[in-house]
């Protein structure tokens, strides 16, 4: 009897153990599942990618095929477009869910739901800044339109189809290591994704930085810091001297723009704001710049460099479609790419359209706001946070009638008047997936044009050439219709505001726009759209080396192939210190010491090019930090947010005005010119270098220096990619930075007369850690290479090449 | 009837675990003792070696087959988390040991559970000779 008593107690004592085991605690998965092989991760390794294969998707209308190549790039074949957008669906889906799930959960700040409290500054951020609330007025636009209606309802039908025939022993294991499951799909997810995107690339507001920089060095000082236009040149998206063929509407001021917040501001939540470095480049020359006589497209995004990729390639087709190209995952269609009549890329037009603004409450009790001469009661964005492994969280947001307030006394802990309410115009309506849905099917420069005006945020250069020679680049966006210069760049008073003023936009038609201009080519790589020609204010935080590049470069250009397209993609040419080096070289002295003679004669021989198995650009970029902190040591300390003025404007002044005040050193009591920060500058770079030189880990090339990493989105070193090497960097058109870079780079030759693309992005097509698939790319990337990518005109074709492999 | 019972006990848990949870083949071990044993410690013994062979057998395919890479990366991300060194063989010997151990354990506890005596009552039975085995 004893023993039946221990047996029972021992099986409950199992029942127990196998319940905890079945259960994450804290940050360790759930063991006892994770560690099955024929539930855990074990399993998760047992998916293999397709390669080279065929797939039937069952549709609501009829059948499917997908044949995925030898690199893992699904073609998909369908009858209707409706069974194309489900098949897409379901593809994506079956290479990227957890991904695509992770991105929407970021987006709809709902981390805290997988990873607990550490994620809720985050998530509240995301959602008083109103990425959900602007995703759910896209929502109402794309259902109001039958077509994104049934392209978005098709795709989200697709997702759901795959993830429910999807048994948990085969969920990707990033699931089972945090423990959870799929959700359902849905369109607001598809609008969370888009929104998403919007804020990585138009929520890198600088209204605080710029209102302290205003305020404490006064303006004539900040015009030398953050010009409108910087001096000498700029080499804008529309080529100088463009004639602006439109009358252009009557233009006013917010009023608000110049009379500045009472306060000096640090921003508590800046590192949530977008990565200054996600930009891009994109060109394309017409035939009179290439061998074939026919255009040639690049386009080189650059975004964060994850695992799984920001990227997916696809080709599409059924019936009136054919298209390929990259898309982001969770988003029907394709958002760069070419057909069998045009090309077209995008790049981020950095053009500002968040404003900031103080709110005055009436009283303590902050129930009301002052808005013109009244008084208006807040209404309230009530948010519910679910903490994994806690309580609920409610979160009331308090909204303005310009935006919810973003900054108070329960978020970024500021004090009354330093409450910051936020207008954001990717809160507008707007219906921009049918911008890219028109791409897809556009034959001609014209359907180009009316596809961009379904586009409104985040504002992108749109760049387009076509089979007959066409080439084009239009800036396309809803942006804020302004004049007066600062406007919209400060925070200013709430009580000021004039809600028509501060809505009122460019007719999308007076966009910055040019069709086949003279020089036989386009190029944007977010420098400014326009010169100071254009009647409205183009303000926003602009690049000025990347572009000069590329245009010296094809201004010289004959007789180009892809080839060639694919060395400038990949130029490591720093035309910052190629500009900078000589006159910062001239101003310093070794003093006879070694280590300071070793760097000078590196950097004195340096052709300029940052590439990755060189010490020279490390050398370089450490001084140029050192320069930028030693001239601006203003800036230091953490009560005030500023922002470093562009390099190109701080190497102006160091070159044209070598005593302009910032110069000094402020805890010296004599006064330092550029001179003397140069120096000061080159000396911490030679201390600094020989620390490094002692550390045996440490290698001061730049492949180790600069660590170009490719991360798994949730941050486990293990699942990523270090020390690429790769060269280049900020400012340079090779942008690969630490963290971002040139997330795709496509060359689109239409030299046969129909396009045959180039292309390579630092992940694979593959989202499950434990396939090849995963990473596949990454070396050829790395080296500058591209795959030829198969572009077939029927399923027979696709099917048979797989067959001959 | 050893033999047979590791059989059972893997042969049932394989075919089963791939349609309901992870844990099933603890319950087949369990039930094993239940049904058809009531001899703890050599239960114990068939239940250790039938899930451990099978988890053993299963995760090593699986693996091999994909080339250590997952296994590999989920080595290292506990590496970095235990603050040692893991490798993927390591993964491989404590998923056959949790297998393995809560496999007996559930066998035992079967076989505890329907130990009603009778095996004691037997022997005391053959002793007073009242009871005589037949050889076969």
């Amino acid at each position: 009897m004893a023993k039946k008593i221990t047996g029972i107690l021992l099986a409950v004592l199992l029942v127990v153990l196998v319940y905890f085991l079945n259960k994450p605690i804290g940050d360790i998965p759930a063991l006892g599942s994770f560690l099955s092989p024929t539930h855990g991760f074990w399993k998760s390794a047992s998916v293999q990618q397709d390669k080279s294969t065929s797939i039937e998707i069952k549709c609501p209308n009829g059948t499917a095929t997908v044949v995925y190549d030898e690199i893992g790039i699904p073609h998909i074949f369908a009858d209707n477009e409706e069974d194309l957008m489900y098949a897409q669906g379901y593809v994506e889906a079956k290479d990227r869910l957890w991904q695509i799930e992770f991105q929407m959960h970021a987006a709809a700040g709902r981390l805290t739901e997988l990873v607990g409290e550490k994620a809720l500054s985050l998530d509240r951020f995301s959602r008083r800044i109103g990425i959900v609330r602007a995703a759910e007025i896209s929502l109402k636009e794309m259902e109001k339109n039958p077509l994104s209606k049934k392209v978005i309802e098709s795709f989200t039908a697709g997702v759901n189809a795959y993830i429910n025939q999807l048994k948990p022993a085969d969920y990707p294991v990033e699931y089972k290591l945090i423990g959870y499951r799929p959700e359902q799909w849905s369109p607001l997810k598809c609008a969370l994704l888009m929104k998403y995107m919007a804020k990585d690339l138009t929520y890198y507001d600088t209204d605080v930085e710029n209102t302290n920089a205003l305020r404490i060095f006064g303006e004539e000082a900040y015009k030398k810091m953050y010009p409108d236009f910087p001096a000498p040149v700029i080499d804008p998206i529309i080529p100088a001297g463009t004639k602006w063929d439109f009358k252009s509407v009557d233009s006013f001021s917010t009023k608000a723009g110049n009379v500045l917040a009472e306060v000096l501001y640090k921003n508590p939540y800046k590192e949530f704001y977008a990565n200054k470095f996600y930009g891009s480049n994109n060109w394309c020359v017409n035939g009179s710049k290439t061998k074939s006589g026919k255009p040639i497209l690049c386009g080189d995004p650059h975004l964060g460099l994850n695992l799984p990729s920001i990227w997916y390639a696809v080709q599409l087709s059924c019936p009136g479609l054919n298209v390929e190209g990259v898309t982001i995952p969770g988003a029907p269609g394709v958002i760069i790419g070419h057909n069998e009549n045009i090309a077209w890329s995008v790049t981020n037009a950095e053009r500002d359209v968040v404003n900031n603004f103080s709110v005055e409450y009436q009283d303590k009790n902050r129930k009301a706001y002052k808005l013109g001469n009244e008084y208006v009661p807040f209404e309230y964005d009530v948010q519910v946070f679910k903490i994994r492994g806690g309580k609920d969280v409610i979160d009331s947001i308090r909204m303005t009638k310009v935006g919810s307030v973003v900054y108070d006394e329960t978020f970024g802990e500021v004090d009354d008047q330093k409450h910051i309410a936020t207008y954001w115009r990717a809160e507008e309506p707007s219906n921009d997936l049918m911008a890219f849905y028109y791409l897809n099917h556009a034959k001609n420069q014209e359907d180009y044009l009316k596809a961009l005006t379904y586009y409104a945020c985040p504002g992108q250069n749109f760049i387009f050439a076509d089979v007959n020679n066409n080439i084009s680049i239009k800036q396309q966006g809803n942006f804020m219709l302004r004049t007066i210069s600062g406007d919209g760049s400060f925070v200013t008073p709430l009580a000021n505001v004039n809600i028509a003023k501060l809505k009122a936009r460019i007719p999308a038609e007076q966009n910055p726009y040019v069709l086949n201009p003279e020089r036989g080519f386009c190029c944007s790589a977010n420098q400014n759209p326009v010169d100071q020609t254009y009647p409205y204010l183009t303000n926003g935080v602009y690049e000025n080396y990347r572009n000069r590049v590329i245009n010296t470069t094809l201004t010289k250009a004959t007789n180009y192939t892809w080839q060639d397209m694919g060395k400038l993609q990949n130029n490591n040419l720093s035309l910052l210190a190629k500009e900078i080096l000589p006159t910062l070289l001239a101003n310093v002295s070794t003093d006879g010491n070694a280590d300071a003679e070793k760097i000078y004669k590196v950097l004195r021989g340096w052709d300029y090019n940052a590439n990755h198995n060189n010490a020279a650009p490390s050398y370089f970029y450490k001084f140029w930090d050192y320069v930028e902190q030693t001239t601006f040591d203003e800036m230091d300390g953490t009560a005030t947010s500023f922002r470093l003025p562009e390099p190109y404007n701080t190497a102006s002044l160091i070159i044209n005005d070598a005593r302009f005040k910032l110069f000094d050193v402020v805890n010296t009591d004599t006064i330092e010119t550029a001179k003397q920060v140069i120096d000061i500058a080159f000396k911490k770079t030679v201390a600094y270098f020989k620390e490094l030189a002692k550390d045996k880990t440490k290698n001061a090339q730049w492949q180790y220096y600069k660590s170009t990493s490719v991360s798994h989105l949730a941050r486990l070193d293990a699942f990523s990619i270090k020390n690429i090497p790769i060269g280049g960097y900020n400012n340079i058109v090779n942008a690969a930075s630490e963290n971002a870079g040139p997330s795709w780079r496509m060359i689109v030759d239409f030299a046969e007369g129909k396009p045959q693309c180039y292309g390579v992005y630092p992940g694979g097509q593959s989202g499950n850690a434990g396939s090849k698939g995963f990473t596949e790319f990454i070396d050829k990337w790395s080296k500058g290479e591209y795959y030829k990518l198969h572009f077939y005109d029927s399923k027979e074709t696709a099917l048979n090449a797989i067959k001959t492999k | 009837m050893f033999i047979l019972k590791i059989l059972i006990i893997a042969i049932l848990s394989c075919l089963l675990t791939f349609f309901l949870p992870w844990y099933i083949p603890f319950l087949v071990a369990f039930l094993t003792g239940v049904l058809l044993s009531n001899k703890p410690g050599n239960n114990f013994l068939a239940g250790l070696i039938g899930i451990g062979l099978f988890w053993l057998s299963y995760a090593l395919f699986l693996d091999i087959k994909n080339e250590h890479l997952l296994s590999g990366k989920v080595a290292l991300l506990f590496s970095e988390s235990l603050g040692t060194e893991i490798t993927s063989g390591v993964l491989v010997m404590v998923t056959t040991f949790l297998g393995a151990i809560l496999g007996g354990l559930s066998a035992m506890a079967g076989a505890m559970i329907m130990d009603d005596g009778s095996r004691s009552r037997l022997r005391r039975a053959v002793r007073n000779g009242r009871y005589t085995l037949k050889m076969k």
